[in-house]
Order: C-alpha cells, then structure tokens, then sequence
C-alpha cells in the first residue's frame, strides 16, 4: 500500500515542478531507506492526517531549495536562506504534498503546515518501520521524498 | 506604354518587384562608392551583373523601357569594365539617373500591384518622369561606335582556356528577318511587344561584324555581337528567346568555372570537399535554368525535346554528386569524367541554340545510360561505407547552418527575418530584461517567462538549423562567386505575412485566458477539481508558448537603421552638388536595431535634420578656407544603442547655432519678450529652433523645404516616445541626439476610468495627478483653468474630448496632467486606477481611424483597454479649450 | 505621484506563508487593488474581519491554530455577504465539497500564474 502512495506523491510532486518550470524526472526505484540520516542538508515535513497518517519529507541540499525558490520567485537568483526564502520553500513542500493527497485514489488526506529544518546530520523518522523512500531528479538537483506511515 | 498581367502572373509580378529593387538599391550604393574610389573593377562587375540580371527579369515580363534602359546601361557598364571607356563623374551621373528611372518604373509598378483586385487581370500604364528614350541615347553616346572586329578584340574580363571546340558558329545563325535590322530601327520595333510567336531562337547576326569563332568562347570574345543579338532577340518581344539569351550567359559563366576550374581542381584533388559543394551548387543551378528555359517553349518547340533530355543529364549528374557529397566521399575519376561528358552534352545543347538547328542530341540517350550506371556503380561500391552522422551536415566549405552574424540585405518594404545571434543581441537582451522585471511580480509563474528568458538567450542552435531554401542548394546564400553575389542568413517574409502572424499571436494572447476560467468554472460549478487543475496546468504551458511568440515576434519587427540610413548619401550627394559644397558623409552603427514601426517614422525627421546639417550647418569651401577649417565639410550619422534605448546622432563641423541671433529671431517673431531672450543661456536659446513656425533660413531653401520645421521633427519624434537634443558651438559644429525606445512595445501606462470606460495613458507623457476639490478650478471665458505650481493650465474632461460625455465635478475631481513635450493640459477623468506595464498593440484597421487612440492592449483578465496617443488628444483638448471659449463668449453675450 | 484612489477594491490576504503574501501582493497591487490587511491563521483571520470588512478574502486552507474552511464558516455566518475565496495546494473534491459548504465562493489552487489569479478576482468582485 505504501508503495502505490509513495508512487503518487512522486509523480504529483513531478508535476508540481513541472508546473514551476522545473524540468523533473522520477526513474529512481522505491526502497526502503539505508540509512535514517538524510545525505542532504535541508528538510520539509509536511504531516498527514484523516485517511492516511504520517508524514512526508522532501530532502535536498540547500543550494537545490535556493535554486527552487528563485524560481518560484520568477527566476531570480538566491543567496541564501532568509525568512521570505524559507517560506517560499515551505511552500514547496505544501505544493507538493497538498497536490499528492488529492491524487490519492479513495482516500481523503489533510496536510499540515509545513516545516523546514536544515542541517548537517538530519535524521529523518529514524522510529519509524514503515517508510518508504525515492528520488526525483531535478534540473536544480536531487530531490528525496519519504514517506513514512503509521499502521 | 500599356501592360496586362493575369491574375496567376501578378504574383511573378511582385517576386520581380521586389528583386528590382534590391538590385537598384545595391546599384545606387555601388555607383556613389564609384565615384570616389575610381573604379576597382570588382565594383565595375557588380553593378555589370545587377542591371543585367535585371534587364533579363525585366525581359520575362516584355517590360520594354526598362530592359532597353538596363540593357543600355549595361552596355555602358561593359564598355567600362573593359576599360574602353574612362569612367568621369558625369557618367556617374548618367547611370544614377538611370537608376532613378529604373526605380521610379519600378515603384509605378509596386503601386499598381499593391491597387490591384486580386482575381481580376492587372493592367498598367508605364510612365516615367524622366525622357527615358534620352537617357538611353545619352547612354549611347558615351560609348565609341564599334570597333570592326578584327584580331579578336578580347572585351570579356574573363580569360579561360579553351577545352574544346565549339561546333558550329554564329555565322550560321538563322535570321527570322530579312537582312539585319540596326539599332535605329530598334526604336519602332517596340511598339509591338506583343507579337505573335515566331520561332523559338531568334538569334540574329548583325551585319558582317562577327568574327568567326573558333573556341567556346565566342560569346564573350565579341562582347558587341553577344548583345546585340540580345538586343534583337528582345526587339521580337519574345519572352523565350530573352529567356534563351539568359540561359545561354547564365551557362557559359558556369561553364567556364566547372569545366576551368573545379573540375580540373577535383581531378587533382579529388578530397575538395569544397570545390565539390561548389560543383554541386553550379550544376543544380544548371538544371533549374534547363527547366526554366523548357517552361518558356511550346509542347511543339523544337528546342524542347533537346532541351529535355539535357536537363534529365543534369538531374542525374546532381544525383550522382549529392550522394558522393553526402558521403563526403573523394571524386573518384570516373566521375570526374562523365561531368565533363555531361558538361559537353550542354556545350553542344548551347550550340544548336546559338545555331538555330534544333535536333536531339544523339550522344545524350548513351550518356544518359552512363549515368545511370555510375550511379549503380557508386551504390554499389558505397554500400559498405557507414553513413557519417548527420547526413546532410555542413562540411567546411558550406556554411549554410553556421551561427554567423549574417550581413542583411536591405530590403525595400521587407522585415527580414535573421537568424539569432548566439551572443546576447540587445533585443533579446532588452526582452529578458522585461520579462525578469515582469516576474517579480509573477510567482510561480515566474516559470513561463523566465523559459521564454532561457530560450532566446541560449537556446539559437535550434533555430540556427532554420534554412532559407533547400538544404541541397545553398547556392545563392554564401560566397561572392554566387551569381547574384548574396549573403547572410535570412528569411525574406513580406510584412503582410508578418502583419497576419502578430495578428494571431495577439488573438492567442486573448484566447489563452479561456483556460483559466474552464478552470475555475470546472471547479467551482461542476465539482471536478483534478480535471480544474489539468486545464489549468495545460493552459499555463499555453500562455508560456504564447509568451514565446510574443518575444519572437517582437524580435523579428527589430529591423536594422541601416534601411532608414541608406539613402542618405545620396541624399547628401545631391545637395552638395546642387549648392556646389563638398561634403562626406559618415555612417555608423547602421546595423543598430529598433521596432519597425519607429524605423518606419524616423525616416521624415532623419531626412529633414541632415538636409539641415548640409545645407545649412556646412558653409561652403570657400567660407570654410576662410575659417581655416578643412574645405571638405562632414557630416555625421550615427547610431548605437544603450541599455533600454537607441541613440542616433546627427552632427556636422559647419557653422553651428548663434544663441544670438536665435534669440533676435524669436524676440522679432513675438515668441519671446526682449527680457526673457536676455535671461536665457545659450543652451535654452537653442531650444528655441524647436518653436513652431521658427526658422533663420534667409532664403527658405529648396532643399529644407518650408513647413517642415524643427517643431514637427520634434513632435514626431515624441510621438514614437523619444527625446531630441540640440549641442553647438558657434563656428564648429552642431549636434543632435535622438533617443529613441527600443521598442514601442512595452510601456508603462496609468489607467484610468472615463465614462465607465477603461482607457490607458502613457506613463511618459504623464506628468502629474492630482486630485482637485471642485472650487479650484477656475472658470475662464468658458473655459476651465487650473492654477497649479504657479503656471495656469488649461483643463478639460477627457471624456467631452473623445466625444463620450461630460464629467461632473465631485469634491475631488482626479485630474490628470498631460504633455507632448511642450504643451500641458489637465484631463479630468472619473476615476484613477492604477499604473501598469502595458503591451501596446496596434488597432485593427476598422478603429484606428478613431481619434485620440493610440493603440490597444489586453489586461491580466483578458479585456481590452484602449490607449489614448497623448499629442492627439492634447491637439484634440486644445480644440475643445477653444470650443469652449467660443461657447463661453457666446454665453457671455 | 499616485493620489490615492476612491475606489480601488480592498483585499485581505491570510496564508501561514509570508511568500504567498508577497506573491499575491506583488500581483494584485499593480492591477490597482489595495491589501487592506495579511493574517497568518484563521483565527486572526476571523477576529479582524469585522474591523477590515473587505472586498474580498483570499485565504489558505492549511494554516496552524485554524484552517481556511472553519474560518470561512465562522466569517460567513456572521457577515452572510463575505466573499471568500480558497486558495490552496490542496484540491480534491472532499475539500473542495467542504469549502463550498462553508460559503467559499471561489477555489484556487497552487501554484498558480498572475494572470489567473487576476482574472479570477476580478470574477469574484464581480460576482
């Protein structure tokens, strides 16, 4: 089951690049992760709630988010994080999760704000057995998605 | 002299037309370069090729007055380019007349196409202003009466070997007359261009002045003859033989370089990569002249059959070399040969025509089944070798799909359509720039134009690959050994056809909103948010392709000064000669781009300010060795561009602007009191040449004109939103810059409410706005005033000026204060609603015509708004001001 | 040099992100519509509604403290004739059912292009 809604978030979260100008390819398989400590240094948890509890968080390295946000921004070019940039980011994950749960067949999913946390040594539902993860390939970098569900 | 065209002809009519001119323009150009470089022979040659290439056009169409006056012409150039004559300015001279008669038939000629009925037959009268039959007997008379043909006087430039012999020789040629037929009877021979058909080669010898020829060459050797006989061949009006003596130049000139040069190149290199692509260009060039000469005989010619089997030779002969180039494989020598047999089989074709004896060929059916079988043969050895990548790529000595900066050719009434540059040219520069300034205003979609940004500026190795013409035949785009010489990368596209593409990119812009309201209607009536949100995702890819074209169209109306600037030295020519000054005139940055529509009206004000510049800024020589300056005066033209603007610069080192006696002039005219002329410093006193009606002229002189004065210029230019500036120094020189918006396109513009209508204001000429409490406004003789920052403004309701009603005054009238650059006017307005960036487009046809508008555009909610043109209305307020003040006098009593 | 208007529209923006307020602001503010106020929950949302009374609301679906749809129930049954309009990355026809229950008269979703967002409110204000 977690295999078909994790297939959903990655295809919806494509298409959400998509639709920002944002060539995004999803080829990577679905696995669980190898390890709980994420390789990047940024994260977006966006939680689930009614039909399908847990989270889902989009990892990726700074320079991917900063590239994101600029052109969510009209192609402008970012320095760094600041506080209209983390929203701006935020809102990514909102984007991407929020247009996932409407793609998910039968069943009625809330989201919760979003989060974002950075970092050099992220871990990422380390107390969690059902997750799930995959990768997007972006033109701005690698973008991870995990989901991880309660029973 | 009268003509009738068909309906299908009329389209070959503009073709011809449209080449005309470019031939004329690049003749005129080439004849002044004459006049002060003395003749290189290449230049010679050039103008030798234009005007024949445009009396063998001319021919097609039975246009008599203009092929006898190329002809003439030509005649003339020939008699130049071999040295028998000397070249003087008064022969200059002549042929810029020529010229000039030449393109005034041409423009009649433009002109009645451009009135004709489409479907109807098209019938024109050909006039000329000039005495056309006395500039081609002026033209006569430069030339010496002809040598008598002894010794084989060599009047051709090109000397080749003689490979073979030619069989037969003119002297066999058949007359269709009796006995020979003078030039003198030239004359009334034309008075019947339409007469029925004789046969098909009239290759008329004159007289006993034809040497016997013994080499290929025999058309060149005697030059006289070769256009004589075309002469005559024309005096029958008969299209077909004009369009045999074409063939035949046209053919020997090939001739002469496949069989001279790159043959015998391949055979000692058969690796010539480019000497192969040359080879392959000339004998497909050949065979489309093969096909056009067919489709000017008869089913019963007896050219035809001959003819036939020579152009099939060809095709197969390009077959065989296309897939040798495609290969890039060597020559091999057998190959090699049969071109030379092929080109033998042409030679012997050329013959029977020059002869009149039109047989088949009995050595082209055997030739022919050698083609074949070299092409078998070549599959054969060929079908081991890998295909190289790209098939038909371009090889060193081709450079159709190179990104190079191409040359335009200045068109007449064309926007040539360029390739992109691969560096940044401003244009797409100043339309990333918009596009990123727009996006911030533009979220996430911020993703449709920043695409748009990426695309013009890296992406142009895509369009690079868009070809004019067909791949295999890249003949007439590159190298100066092309017959008509042309280069560059471009498209010629008619405006019409530009016209009809803005036209539907426009209506995209409008239809593309429909997604969103599908979208929201999906979502809010029908309960479908998934499907809402598809149509929207597809109509956000819509508006980001629509975003695309609009950029590209944009880019193609860009069209270089160099169209504006290119009559002026001959503009500048003249009038040094008409008031005896010398004069030179320097142009630069000619390739500098603006909007079509600002090229198209920079024109008249450009022409009136260097007429300026030399007629009244330069002194003559005399003055100026008096002055110690040098005897030749300059003039300057330039053009260039910064940032979101063009600049085009006129300056001249004549006499420059007396402050003083601009003042005088204006104090004596009433413009200005004594006193304020003593206050003004020397730059305001130059400000004052812009006051209507002003001029120092003593003598308004033929040249400026009157009642062009510097005010319209500057009107003129105001209304295509630029800014003219004035700097002299008495004694040395004055300067004029112009600056100009590098495109009328996008602008900034204050909206506002009229009569529950939405109407736009350009922001430039926007001054102030303000909001009036009803008592200010003062009541004068009818009319309303403001009194504002100390001056008294006249005020209006912008709604009585374009005729929709009156405003009525509440406590806090929104009044907006309007100018054209020296005028101020207050409009009151109902209601103010904000300042935009706004996409001007121009009105359809049927609304244009209203006063006041300047163009419309469409909002983010896909309405339309219409925006005012400020001069028009001010010129409009004014008339209402003054309306009313002859209301209020009424009233008063 | 702008004087201020008579009657430009007011606008009330309430999202938890402060990039979509600028995002929106940035597009609606140079079409000539005024912000009249930007809330980050719905309940800010609902507390100063009755003091901004705007033309219309463009409010968030997920927001801490109070989503966009309770805060639409509670604006609509005091001031009946509020409009509202969701804007939200969600949309399925659940949410979409419950926002129009909950007196929304218009639903947007993220992200979303300025044209769009210009043509739909000027629909909704002219509803």
């Amino acid at each position: 089951m977690i295999r078909e809604h994790l297939q959903v978030f990655a295809k919806a979260s494509s298409d959400v690049f998509a639709s920002l100008g944002v060539q995004a390819v999803h080829q990577a398989p679905l696995a669980p992760p190898d390890s709980f400590f994420s390789r990047y240094d940024l994260a977006i948890i966006v939680g689930l709630a009614r039909d399908l509890r847990g989270s889902v968080v989009y990892s990726m390295d700074t320079e991917t988010a900063l590239a994101l946000a600029g052109q969510m921004m009209g192609g402008m070019s970012l320095p760094g994080l600041d506080e209209m940039v983390k929203s701006a980011v935020c809102e990514l994950g909102n984007m991407c999760a929020g247009s996932s749960v409407c793609n998910l067949p039968g069943l009625t999913a809330d989201i919760t704000p979003p989060t974002l946390i950075t970092g050099s040594k992220l871990a990422i539902m380390a107390g969690s057995d059902n997750v799930l993860m995959t990768e997007i390939a972006t033109s701005f970098g690698t973008v991870e998605v995990r989901l991880g569900l309660e029973e | 002299m009268q003509y009738r065209f068909s309906a299908d002809d009329v389209e070959m009519l503009q073709a011809f037309i449209e080449e005309a001119g470019e031939y004329l323009q690049r003749v005129e150009e080439e004849l002044l370069k004459l006049e002060v470089s003395d003749g290189t022979p290449g230049v010679l040659n050039d103008i030798f090729r234009q005007i024949h290439t445009l009396k063998g056009l001319a021919s097609f169409f039975g246009f008599a007055e203009i092929t006898r006056l190329s002809h003439q012409a030509e005649y003339v150039l020939d008699a130049l380019r071999s040295d028998r004559i000397q070249l003087n300015s008064s022969i200059v001279e002549l042929l810029l007349n020529a010229g000039d008669a030449l393109g005034e038939m041409i423009r009649l000629l433009q002109e009645s196409c451009e009135k004709w009925n489409a479907g109807t037959v098209l019938e024109i009268e050909l006039t000329c202003s000039q005495d056309v039959e006395k500039l081609i007997q002026d033209l006569e008379s430069i030339i010496p009466p002809k040598p008598s043909a002894s010794g084989g006087t060599m009047a051709s430039t090109t000397v080749q070997d003689s490979l073979e012999p030619v069989g037969g020789t003119p002297s066999d040629c058949e007359s269709e007359d009796k006995g020979t037929e003078t030039e003198a009877s030239v004359g009334q021979a034309f008075n019947a261009p339409n007469a029925p058909n004789a046969p098909n080669v009239a290759v008329v010898q004159e007289g006993s002045d034809l040497p016997v020829a013994s080499d290929r060459n025999h058309v060149t050797v005697n030059q006289d003859t070769h256009i004589d006989r075309e002469l005559m061949a024309l005096v029958k009006g008969q299209a077909s033989a004009a369009a045999a003596e074409n063939f035949l130049t046209d053919a020997d000139e090939h001739s002469e370089i496949i069989c001279g040069k790159l043959l015998i190149d391949l055979d000692g290199n058969p690796g010539d990569m480019a000497a192969l692509a040359d080879l392959f260009r000339r004998v497909h060039t050949l065979k489309g002249n093969l096909g056009l000469l067919l489709s000017f005989q008869g089913p019963d010619a007896p050219l035809r059959a001959a003819a036939k089997e020579t152009m099939e030779v060809f095709q197969r002969m390009e077959e065989l070399l296309e897939k040798i180039r495609t290969l890039r494989l060597p020559v091999p020598v057998w190959v090699t040969d049969i071109c030379f047999a092929c080109m033998d089989a042409l030679q012997r074709l050329m013959t029977m025509m020059r002869s009149g004896q039109m047989e088949k060929d009995p050595a082209n059916p055997p030739l022919l089944k050698e083609l074949v079988a070299a092409r078998d043969r070549l599959d054969a050895e060929t079908s081991t070798v890998p295909l190289p990548n790209s098939s038909v790529s371009a090889t060193a000595g081709e450079p159709i799909t190179s990104s190079q900066k191409g040359q335009e050719d200045p068109s007449l009434a064309r926007t040539n359509i360029r390739e992109p540059k691969k560096d940044e040219s401003t244009s797409e520069e100043a339309s990333a720039q918009k596009h990123r300034d727009k996006d911030l205003n533009s979220n996430f979609g911020g993703d449709k134009s920043n695409r748009a940004a990426e695309k013009t500026q890296g992406d142009s190795s895509d369009r690079n690959n868009a070809k004019g013409g067909s791949l295999s035949c890249p003949s007439k785009r590159t190298g100066s050994d092309s017959i008509h010489g042309t280069t560059g990368h471009s498209i010629r596209v008619s405006e019409e056809k530009i016209n009809r593409l803005m036209n539907a990119i426009a209506e995209l812009a409008v239809t593309k909103n429909a997604f969103s309201q599908i979208a929201r209607k999906l979502m809010m009536e029908h309960n479908l948010p998934v499907i809402s949100r598809e149509v929207k995702d597809a109509g956000q890819w819509v508006s980001r392709i629509s975003a695309e074209l609009e950029d590209a169209i944009m880019a193609m109306r860009m069209t270089e000064v160099r169209t504006v600037f290119q009559k002026f030295p001959r503009v500048i020519r003249d009038i040094a000669l008409q008031t005896g000054k010398r004069i030179s005139l320097m142009m630069e940055g000619e390739d500098t781009e603006l909007d079509k529509t600002i090229i198209d009206q920079i024109g008249d004000p450009l022409m009136h300010l260097v007429r300026n510049a030399a007629d009244h800024g330069i002194e003559p020589e005399a003055e100026r060795i008096a002055k110690g300056k040098d005897p030749q005066g300059r003039v300057w033209l330039r053009a260039y561009s910064r940032g979101k603007y063009v600049f085009i610069e006129i300056e001249d080192d004549g006499k420059g602007l007396n402050p003083q006696a601009l003042k005088e002039k204006a104090v004596e005219k009433g413009f200005i009191t004594a006193a304020q002329a003593e206050d003004m410093n020397e730059t305001q006193a130059y400000q004052l040449i812009f006051l209507p009606g002003f001029s120092t002229a003593k003598a308004v002189s033929e040249i400026s004109g009157r009642g062009v004065g510097m005010d319209v210029v500057r009107n003129n230019i105001t209304a295509l939103r630029g800014t003219i500036s004035i700097s002299s120094q008495l004694g040395k020189g004055t300067k004029l810059v112009m600056q100009l918006p590098l495109t009328l396109v996008v602008s900034r513009g204050l909206m506002v409410e009229v009569a529950s209508q939405m109407l736009i204001l350009p922001l430039d000429n926007v001054l102030e706005t303000l909001k009036v409490p009803g008592e200010r406004l003062l009541m004068y003789r009818g009319r309303k005033l403001l009194h504002h920052r100390g001056e008294v403004l006249g005020v209006v309701s912008l709604a009585e000026v374009i005729g929709m009603g009156q405003e009525e005054l509440t406590e806090r009238t929104p009044v907006v204060i309007v100018t054209d650059g020296h005028m101020k006017v207050g409009l009151i307005v109902n209601r103010l609603i904000g300042e935009q960036d706004v996409l001007v487009k121009p009105l359809p046809d049927y609304l244009s015509s209203l006063p006041g508008m300047g163009g419309g555009t469409i909002m983010g909610d896909g309405r339309v708004a219409l925006v005012m043109n400020p001069i028009e209305l001010i010129k409009m307020a004014t008339g209402t001001i003054h309306k009313n003040i002859l209301k209020g006098d009424e009233n008063d009593g | 040099m702008m004087a201020e208007n008579q009657t430009q529209k007011r606008i009330m923006l309430v999202d938890d992100s402060p990039f979509i307020h600028k995002a929106l602001s940035k597009a609606l503010v140079p079409a000539g519509y005024e912000i009249c106020g930007t809330f980050r929950n719905g309940l800010q949302a609902v507390e100063a509604y009755g003091n901004l009374l705007p033309d219309l609301l463009i409010m968030d679906i997920t927001m801490p403290v109070m989503d966009g749809v309770q805060a639409a129930r509670e604006i609509t049954a005091r001031y009946p004739g509020a409009k509202i309009a969701m804007l939200s990355a969600m949309g399925d026809e659940d949410i979409l059912a419950e926002a129009k229950e909950a007196g929304a008269l218009g639903f947007m979703t993220k992200p979303f292009a300025n044209d769009e967002l210009l043509a739909a409110v000027s629909d909704y204000l002219t509803k």
